[in-house]
């Protein structure tokens, strides 16, 4: 197969609940996260979600979110640049984003949307004859901020200086789809 | 026809070129609450199925008779109940958490209160 685009090669982390033995969490994972009760959207829209090499990560949504009963899948991913629409390292996309969300509020009356729900917007529109081309990728990547200034892992361009960056961010993952192109492997590294 | 144009050109294309109510219509839909303006047979049908998919196969396959009997008798409690509810409107989120049956119990009730 030929791979289109640059590539990156990644570990994926997957957080679940831990329900059902070994077999069933590894035969059934990752799992496809839909918008809530109250109709809100994942981060990034509808789809099966993973933290970018990040167990630490994986392993506080477990406490957080499943009451410390949690397993965490880990997974190879390979992501392009023309299968991910990467708002973390790839500028042309995230200048792409802005441009299409800017566009959208006009329409919207000034109203802006949540990202995971203009992604949504976006996946369901590129389904329509004629405008595959809006939105073609198997998934997307974007960092929390919310997770990404631990202090002990803040490093300094000049001793000194307020100019710094973070080498811990929390990048996460959403694949639309269980692409084998994206994701190679998956195993059950933990439970609790 | 559009394969040359960017996806910011085709935005704009779709946002001008269909009708306001397709759009809407989309719009609404990712608005809509799970099971907000569903009829309480549809509501059933869907948290049916979803138990049936979900719950039972992946998360409880050993003792998955007790939560089948369990659902079966909430059913029939509820059938009887909520005869004059025609719509569901809002139904009381207890919890996020999607992927545990026991939470979805108490919003199941509140559509018998």
């Amino acid at each position: 197969m030929i791979i289109k685009g640059s590539l990156l090669n990644t570990t994926g982390h997957h957080t679940c609940i831990n329900k059902g033995g070994d077999r069933s969490i590894l035969e059934n994972a990752p799992f496809y996260a839909k918008k809530n009760k109250k109709g809100v959207s994942p981060f990034l829209g509808e789809g099966y979600y993973y933290w970018d090499n990040n167990i630490d990560q994986a392993h506080h949504w477990g406490l957080t979110h499943y009451a410390n009963k949690y397993a965490i899948i880990e997974s190879e991913l390979s992501l392009t640049s023309e299968t991910i629409f990467d708002l973390v390292g790839n500028r042309s996309h995230q200048l792409l984003f802005i441009e299409l969300a800017n566009e959208f509020s006009d329409y919207n009356n000034g109203k802006k949307w949540e990202i995971g729900r203009l992604i949504d917007f976006l996946r369901i529109i590129s389904k329509e004859k004629d405008f595959e081309n809006i939105f073609p990728f198997l998934g997307v990547r974007a960092i929390d901020f919310s997770r990404s200034s631990e202090k002990q892992f803040e490093f300094f361009f000049v001793n000194g200086s307020k100019y710094h960056t973070n080498l811990k961010p929390c990048f996460v993952i959403c694949l639309f789809e269980l692409s084998n192109v994206i994701l190679h492997t998956k195993t059950l590294i933990f439970k609790n | 026809m559009n394969a040359k144009l960017s996806p910011l050109e085709l935005l704009k294309k779709f946002l001008k070129e269909q009708p306001k109510e397709k759009i809407d219509k989309i719009i609404n839909e990712l608005d809509r609450k799970k099971y907000e303006g569903l009829t309480v047979n549809e509501y059933f049908s869907i948290f049916d199925n979803e138990f049936h998919t979900y719950y039972k196969d992946v998360f409880y396959p050993v003792e998955h008779n007790d939560y089948v009997s369990l659902w079966a008798s909430l059913t029939e409690k509820l059938s009887t109940e909520i005869n004059s509810i025609e719509r569901i409107k809002i139904i009381d989120v207890i919890s996020e958490e999607e992927q545990d049956f026991t939470t979805n119990m108490p919003s199941i009730y509140a559509l018998a209160a």
